[in-house]
This record gives structure tokens, C-alpha cells and sequence, in this order.
């Protein structure tokens, strides 16, 4: 029976991340609407956006200092007898930057196991699985968990979408006296990066674009797509060495390697050298008028049809669905 | 300034991987090893600290497999001391092993600084960098692309990566164990000319620390390969209609918000 | 002797800071440092225009680039990062590519014709064809490592492949300095050769039938080595009465740096296209000793991002302006690199229609009635 599931709260510069709302769905998926779900927010909450830590029975923010500061190993430690000292089954922490410390800090804290890379959790029958997925996405591995507590690191996605009722929602207040802070490391600021263009291997959505394309002129129908999907344009290399996109928008083995949750390959015939920059794409989207091209190989879905017919459509589609929503 | 790099060797995917006939492990004897990406990367940034501000950087690393010719490759991009632990089993350490037999070994060896990658390919019940820091209880901050001298206090600063290749300054007080996600340059080329000699001219230590067994506390049921997909699924019908069908994944799959 | 002959000669000399000739200067002066700083160090493809036609006959691109790079790779210069990764492919896993060398055999799978894996069951045979790096992992080249050994089949030759044990020979490498690692594959790859009985070696790859044919004995490595243009240009006797089914087409042949310009040998692609009923072979302007490098070579497969980023350009892109200027339908080649490079090139002189590229090995296999259609 699962009695209570941690949440470590990570805001970041201003908004509780998506990786904690997953991490919140996935407490309140596995505790059965039983086990109650404690979030610890540091520091002040953020003034908007807070909804989703109704997803929590109980909600304790952590107060003063320099408490809210992303140090992961100061915020993991002061979970340490938090935790220990109450019927915690299970924390559960999101992926993220801060996630991959505070997970493993908090762990080792606690002298607990970790169960990172965990891509879904099940509670049936009172036995606790976990299935992880590692080798870069290779090997499947299925775990018991035992031990109380254990501290779980969820991969983003498989929480995303489930729907869940909300819980209590009861916010606390408690002071953390400055001692149990530890200063050995401190946050300095945020340094935003330099650039010219883009990082096209740090975009979530890549829309790409080859030879297909025809004319340099097309490339607008292709943009505005992207725009819709609230992502960016790249392209193979006979792209760019035309000239049509810079060499910052390149993917493939003379470019750039990207891993982006969405890869929309459009009119691209799916060449080793290409393949070589985009195959660890979360989801792969071709979109090519032969139905033999290579890239059908590595892609997840794919449309055999013209690009100029799909492109419309999908664009209509994509913004008739944010209407109703 | 001594720096101490844990390098590890972990399955190489450019092999297909191998499960046993039980399911219960990795086929350890049809698996091919290779330098974990992000220990190089530490071993990288070790050497170019050393570089810019002096000091002495020794590797360590478990004896498993061909680690002697990574090792060779090391000292040939100018690592001062190498330093393996004797491991006599058929599998590689986990995390768990690694973290416990450093932690014992760290403190007779006089260092500033334990970086060490901040991803591995086998890493799921342990992550050895966070866990070594915290059996010696000194300071962690991980997936660090960048080191400095000059903080406050004669602290360090660690640049943290976040999305967007937006970085959090994080000075940290040393001895401290960081956790390296790339270095301030990619891991420099060293000419095979230059590996060779280094074979013949290297000499191993062995850690006097013997290896600790760790069991995880966690079971594990099942080892297997995902299902295989050779193809992409091909949605069909008209554009309207496929285009619809794939509104629908991109939502399922958490792509669009 | 300065005479300048050399960066006139040389398809990138204009893009280079240090030119052929100035290398040289430098090299005389003992001012070497300043080059190897140069990204010019990287930009020599490997096509042998220049030692040709030196009248000092210096030979420049075995000689003097590849020790150049050599200096600047043992004084810390780290070459551009696809170069890089190509040789650490090469030094892992045997192939520019970094795939599995488990997978070497995937394009002979559900072949029709026998394949004599030599590393499963040795026997003795005539011909051990090394098949190369490209025919066997890209799957454009992967077509014409099938056809060539129906081909080999269909004439009789008893033919066998070294299977999964089959590493690269080496060359580009050597090209670009890298003599540690071009030593260490001339060492695996004569102590694998040497475990087999086999008559002549055969090889797909113009750079590696060079390397095999000149480089290879320095080491204490001989042995007697053909490209397969000459191969199946000394049995044309035998393939005539095979070429039964037309190719009605204007055919130009572009000539590869290694087999045609370095070792002089232009005739034997030609007899091959001629023997092929409806062949109608025209030439380029530029051909046979004054051909324009493809830029694939001497490491240049992977240096293009790198060369146009410096002011060269991808004389691929030039070369193809060469063939349409012919009226020509088909390109034939006869280097594993030239078959990708040169249909990119046609993609971006938008010809598709108007130009195909064809390996001689596709073109003779579809007119002996056993090819299987070539590329896309």
C-alpha cells in the first residue's frame, strides 16, 4: 500500500517545469488515489502558473533564504530528514538538469536505492514495478521495488498526458533555519548563450526540409508550418549548399546531430549522411512522395503523398484543433 | 590543483545489443565496450584545467576488458598518472561498485577535484558521481559543460547546463565531485602514432583499495530488447484525414501542448 | 624550383592560404609552424593534378602533404571534426563510417549467388575482392558490390570475400597524415591476408588499390592487386558475349584520381563501356590525365562542410557541369565516392532528369541481363 509520495517542486526561473507536473501525474497515477501526495515548493512560489501543485494533497514550501536558489544538492539535503522521519513509499523527480542531481543527491542522502531512466510505474496487487529504458533507448529493463523509500527518476513523456483528478491541494509553510542549508555550493546566475541563429539541437520541433522542397520560394510554405508547431526549420545539406538555409540549420553528418522530440521530415529521401544527424529523434514524421524512399526506414510514421497537399492540411488541422482547445 | 578522472567503459551500441536466453542480463560475453562519452569529456575538461592552471591529473579506472587501451589513448593526451583497480568478474562494475570503491580510494589520494561523467549507458540504479560525492561528503553539481578558477573565497565555478544551452553559475567549494556532461572543447584527437608509443611507454598502477561489491537493493525481473520497428507506420486516406491522424499522435505523444 | 605550376594546377589552390607552392617555400625555410595553423593544411583532396605535373616531378600529394599533416597532427593541431571522426572510426571499428563490422555482410544478404566467406571457410581462389567500405555499408554502393558479384559469378572466376573479418585498407588516412594509423592497418591487414591463398586481390576502391599497390609493400606487405576496371578489362573476351542487352544511351566517363591521373590508366572503363551494345561514349573536356577531381579524395569525403566554409567549393558540383555539357544521359564511374557525390551534385544542378550516375559494374550488369536497376 502506498502511504506517501514526495514531489520535489523544481522551479525554473520563474515557472514550475513540465518535468515536475509529470512527475506530479505520475504520483497521483501510482498512489491510486490513496497514497497522499506531498510537493515541497523552495522558496516562494511563483506567482502564476501554480495550478498544476493542486495535483498535490499537501504542499509545503520551504521557506527564507537562499532556499529557493537551484543548488540541487542544498535542496536535496534538506529533504533528507524530511523525509526519512515520515512514511514516505516512493519521491518521485522529474528529468530535468536539476532533477538528474537532486534524484541521485537525495538517494545517496537517504541511503535509499535510485531508479533512474524509469519510463512507467506500476502499482498492482500491492507490488511496485518499474520499467527503465536505457542503452540510449536499446534495452528494457522491469524492476521490483521493494525498499522504502525509493527515489525515482522519471524520463519525460510517459506522464505527459494522462488524465488524473486533483488532489487536496493544502498549502504549509515551513522555515528552514539557515544552518541546514548547505553552502558549499552557490548559485551565481543565469548566463544566456551567444548566437547568431538558432541551436537547432536544442529546439524540441524540427521541421526538416530536402530537395523535394523544388524551390527556394516553398521553403515560406514550410516555415509558416513550423511556426504552427511552435518549432524551427532545418535541412538537409543539398539545402544548404544551395544556399536556401544557412549551415546552422544543417543536420546530418557534415552538420549537426539533433534529438528532438519531433523530427518532420519533409520531402527528404532519407540518405545515410542525413539519417546519420536525426535517427535518435524522439518521433520521426517523413512526409515524401515514394513510398521507397529510405527515409521511411527510420521514420515512425510516414505519408506517402505530396508535400504540397500534406503541408496545408496539416497546418489546418494543427490550428483548428488549438481553437478548440 | 589535483584532479582525479573516473573513466568506465559501457556498451558499445554501434553493436546490436544481446540479452541472455533468461531474459535476466545483458549478454556480457556478445557485448562490445567502449570509452563512455561523457567520462571522456571529464577527462577533457581534467586536462584542459591542468593546462590553464597547472596541477596533476591522474585517471582511474576499473581493469575490465580492453581498458588498457583507452587508457593507453589517456596518457597519450597527457594524463600524469593512471591508476587501475583490479576486477576480476565477467560483467563491469555498476554504479553502485564504482562509487563505493572510489569512495575508499579518493581520500588516500590527495585531490582537489573528482570529475567524473555525468551519464552512462547502465546507469538506472545508482549514478556513481552523486553517490561517490556523497559517501565522501563533499559538494556535487552535475551535467557541468565547463570548469573555472575564480569565485568567491577561492571557490571554483561550474557552468550547469540547461536547455537552451542556457548556463547556471554555480561556485562551488572545493574538494568537490563534478559531474561532466561535455567539456569546454570536444575531447582532443591524439594521433595513433602518438597511442602507440604511449603503450610502450605507460606505466599502470593498482589501486591498493580493493574493488566493493554492491548488490542493488532493487530487483531486476526482466532484461529485453524493445520491440523492433523496421518501418514507419503509413497513415493513408485523404490529406484532411491524415492530417488529422497525425494532430492526433503529435498530441498523444506529448509533442504539442 | 618554384615554378608555380602546382597551385595553378591544384582545383582548390585558390582557396588556400598555403598553396602547393608555398608549402613548399614554407617547408625550405624551416617555417613550417605558420602552415600547420592553416586551415590549408586540411583542403588537399588527394587528385594528384599537381604531382603530375610537376617537372621536378616532386611528388607533392604522397609526399608532402601527407607529412606536413603529420607534423601538425604530432604537434596538437586537431583536424576539422568530421575528419576526426572518420579516423576514429577508422581506428575502432574499421570502416570511415563507425557502423559494426558485424554488419559488413548485410549487402550480401538473400544474394542469389554463392558468396565464398574466405574468414568462415578458407579456400583456395583466384580472386580475393576486398569489396570496400562504401559497397558495403552505403546502401547506394551496396548495389554494386551485388551486381559485380554476379558478375564475378557469371564469368566464373572463383571469387571470395573475407566476410565480417574485411577491415578498411587504408589511405585516406595515410593522406592525411595519419601514419600511425595507416601502419596499423597495413599491419592487421597483411596478417589477415596472409592467412589466405588466393591469386591476384581485386578491389572496388581506386585509393585502396593504390594504397595496396604502392604503399603496402613498404611495409613488408605485397601482394599483386588489380582495380576492377582492369580486372574485367583483361577478360573482356569473355564478358562480350554477355553484354547482350542494349544500354541506348549517351554514356561520359568521368576518370578517377587514383587509377586514371596517379597510375595513367584510362583505357581499360573505356573498353568496357565501348563493349556495351548502344553505348555511345562521349567525352568531357577535361578528361583522362586532365579530369577535375570529384573532391572525395584524400579525405575530402569529409571535409566538404570544411572546404566551402573556407572559400573552396565541392568540385563535385563543378565536375557535373563538365558531364551535362555533354548532352551525356549517363554518368559512369568507376570509385565508390564518385556515386554519391556526383548524384548530389545532380540533385543540386537540378538534372535529375536529364542525367543519371552509374557505377561501369551497374552498367555492364544491366546489359548482361543481371543487374538490379541501379540507383534512384
Amino acid at each position: 500500500m502506498i502511504r506517501r509520495i514526495v514531489v520535489p517542486v523544481e522551479v525554473y526561473r520563474g515557472h514550475i517545469t513540465e518535468a515536475t507536473r509529470e512527475a506530479l501525474v505520475a504520483a497521483r497515477t501510482v498512489g491510486n488515489g490513496v497514497g497522499e501526495v506531498v510537493a515541497y515548493v523552495y522558496g516562494e512560489p511563483p506567482a502564476e502558473g501554480t495550478d498544476v501543485l493542486e495535483l498535490a494533497d499537501r504542499i509545503i514550501v520551504l521557506e527564507d533564504g537562499q532556499v529557493g536558489t537551484p543548488v540541487a544538492m542544498a535542496q536535496a539535503k534538506l529533504l533528507r530528514e524530511r523525509i526519512a522521519s515520515s512514511d514516505v513509499d516512493l519521491v518521485l523527480v522529474g528529468s530535468s538538469s536539476w532533477g538528474w542531481d537532486v534524484a541521485p543527491l537525495l538517494a545517496g542522502f537517504l541511503s535509499a536505492p535510485l531508479v533512474a531512466n524509469c519510463q512507467v510505474i506500476q502499482h498492482a496487487e500491492d507490488v511496485l514495478k518499474a520499467t527503465c529504458r536505457i542503452c540510449a533507448g536499446k534495452l528494457l529493463v522491469d524492476v521490483e521495488i521493494t525498499n522504502k523509500p525509493t527515489v525515482i527518476l522519471l524520463l519525460p513523456g510517459s506522464y505527459a498526458h494522462r488524465e488524473v483528478q486533483p488532489g487536496k491541494g493544502v498549502m504549509e509553510r515551513e522555515r528552514v533555519p539557515a544552518s541546514d542549508w548547505d553552502a558549499r555550493v552557490e548559485f551565481k546566475g543565469w548566463l544566456e548563450p551567444e548566437r547568431e541563429d538558432i541551436d537547432i539541437t536544442q529546439e524540441e520541433i524540427l521541421v526538416a526540409v530536402g530537395r523535394g522542397i523544388g524551390q527556394q520560394e516553398n521553403l515560406e510554405l514550410v516555415e509558416d508550418l513550423a511556426k504552427t508547431l511552435g518549432g524551427a526549420v532545418c535541412g538537409s545539406r543539398p539545402v544548404v549548399d544551395q544556399g536556401w538555409l544557412p549551415p546552422t540549420r544543417q543536420v546530418g553528418k557534415s552538420g549537426m546531430i539533433v534529438k528532438p522530440k519531433l523530427y518532420l521530415a519533409i520531402g527528404i529521401s532519407g540518405a545515410p549522411e542525413h539519417v546519420e544527424g536525426m535517427k535518435d529523434a524522439e518521433l520521426i514524421v517523413a512526409i515524401n512522395r515514394d513510398e521507397q524512399a529510405p527515409i521511411f526506414d527510420v521514420a515512425h510514421y510516414g505519408i506517402a503523398a505530396d508535400l504540397f497537399d500534406v503541408i496545408p492540411a496539416l497546418k489546418e488541422a494543427l490550428v483548428a484543433r488549438r481553437q478548440e482547445a | 590543483m589535483n584532479i582525479l578522472a573516473v573513466v568506465r567503459l559501457v556498451p558499445d551500441l554501434v553493436e546490436p545489443l544481446v540479452v541472455t536466453a533468461e531474459e535476466d542480463n545483458l549478454n556480457w560475453d556478445q557485448t562490445a565496450f567502449t570509452l563512455n562519452e561523457s567520462d571522456d569529456h571529464a577527462v577533457e575538461e581534467a586536462i584542459l584545467l591542468k593546462e590553464k592552471y597547472g596541477g596533476h591529473v591522474s585517471v582511474v579506472a576499473f581493469d575490465f576488458g580492453d581498458i588498457d587501451q583507452v587508457l593507453y589513448m589517456l596518457a597519450a593526451k597527457g594524463v600524469d598518472r593512471v591508476i587501475k583497480i583490479s576486477w576480476s568478474h565477467d560483467e563491469p562494475p555498476n554504479s553502485l561498485e564504482v562509487a563505493r570503491t572510489l569512495s575508499r580510494l579518493v581520500p588516500k589520494l590527495n585531490v582537489d577535484l573528482v570529475v567524473i561523467g555525468c551519464q552512462s549507458h547502465t546507469e538506472f540504479l545508482g549514478m556513481a558521481g552523486p553517490q561517490l560525492a556523497v559517501a565522501l561528503n563533499w559538494p556535487y553539481v552535475g551535467v557541468v559543460r565547463g570548469v573555472q578558477e575564480g569565485g568567491t573565497a577561492g571557490r571554483w565555478t561550474a557552468f550547469k547546463e540547461y536547455p537552451g544551452a542556457v548556463l547556471a553559475q554555480m561556485e562551488v567549494s572545493l574538494p568537490a565531485v563534478l559531474g561532466i556532461l561535455t567539456a569546454s572543447q570536444p575531447p582532443r584527437y591524439v594521433p595513433v602514432s602518438r597511442i602507440r608509443a604511449a603503450a610502450q611507454s605507460v606505466r599502470f598502477e593498482t589501486a591498493d583499495t580493493p574493488a566493493e561489491i554492491e548488490e542493488p537493493p532493487v530487483k531486476i525481473q526482466r532484461v529485453y530488447l524493445p520491440p523492433a520497428v523496421t518501418h514507419a507506420e503509413m497513415l493513408t486516406g485523404s490529406e484532411a484525414e491524415v492530417a488529422q491522424r497525425l494532430v492526433d499522435i503529435l498530441l498523444a505523444r506529448g509533442v504539442l501542448k | 624550383m618554384q615554378c608555380g605550376l602546382c597551385t595553378s594546377s591544384c582545383p582548390l589552390g585558390d582557396a588556400m592560404e598555403y598553396p602547393p607552392r608555398r608549402i613548399i617555400a614554407e617547408a625550405w625555410n624551416n617555417s613550417l609552424e605558420r602552415v600547420i595553423h592553416s586551415p590549408s593544411v586540411w583542403m588537399c583532396v588527394g587528385c594528384y593534378t599537381c604531382s603530375l605535373r610537376c617537372p621536378r616531378e616532386i611528388d607533392l600529394t604522397d609526399t608532402v602533404w601527407p607529412a606536413v599533416r603529420d607534423y601538425a597532427l604530432q604537434e596538437g593541431i586537431q583536424p576539422p571534426p568530421e575528419l576526426r571522426t572518420a579516423f576514429q572510426n577508422l581506428y575502432l571499428y574499421g570502416n570511415v563510417f563507425g557502423y559494426s563490422p558485424r554488419k559488413r555482410l548485410d549487402w550480401a544478404r538473400n544474394l542469389e549467388v554463392t558468396v565464398r566467406d574466405l574468414s568462415k571457410s578458407p579456400e583456395p581462389v583466384e580472386v580475393l575482392w576486398l569489396v570496400g567500405c562504401y559497397p558495403s555499408y552505403h546502401p547506394r554502393n551496396q548495389v554494386v558490390a551485388r551486381d559485380m558479384a554476379r558478375i564475378l559469378t557469371a564469368l566464373g572466376v572463383r571469387w571470395g570475400i573475407l566476410g565480417k573479418e574485411e577491415r578498411a585498407l587504408g589511405d585516406c588516412d595515410r593522406l592525411f597524415g595519419e601514419e600511425g594509423l595507416f601502419e596499423m592497418l597495413v599491419e592487421n591487414n597483411r596478417r589477415l591476408f596472409e592467412r589466405f591463398k588466393f591469386e591476384k586481390i581485386v578491389l572496388l576502391d581506386p585509393h585502396a588499390y593504390r594504397a595496396l599497390e604502392k604503399f603496402y609493400p613498404r611495409f613488408g606487405a605485397s601482394f599483386p592487386a588489380e582495380h576492377y576496371t582492369t580486372f574485367l578489362a583483361s577478360r573482356l573476351d569473355q564478358i562480350r558475349p554477355w553484354l547482350k542487352k542494349p544500354i541506348n544511351a549517351r554514356v561520359t566517363y568521368h576518370d578517377n584520381c587514383c587509377v586514371g591521373r596517379r597510375c595513367l590508366c584510362f583505357d581499360p572503363p573505356r573498353q568496357l563501356l565501348q563493349a556495351i551494345p548502344g553505348v555511345e561514349l562521349v567525352e568531357m573536356k577535361r578528361n583522362r590525365e586532365h579530369a577535375l577531381c570529384c573532391g572525395g579524395g584524400g579525405g575530402g569525403m569529409w571535409l566538404d562542410a570544411f572546404i566551402t566554409e573556407h572559400g573552396g567549393r565541392r568540385l563535385s558540383d563543378v565536375r557535373i557541369q563538365h558531364a551535362l555539357e555533354t548532352g551525356a544521359d549517363i554518368l559512369a564511374v568507376s570509385c565508390p565516392f564518385e556515386l554519391s557525390r556526383f548524384e548530389d551534385a545532380v540533385k543540386v544542378a537540378r538534372a535529375e532528369d536529364r542525367l543519371k550516375v552509374r557505377d561501369i559494374i551497374e552498367l555492364l550488369a544491366d546489359s548482361m541481363g543481371l543487374g538490379e536497376g541501379g540507383g534512384r
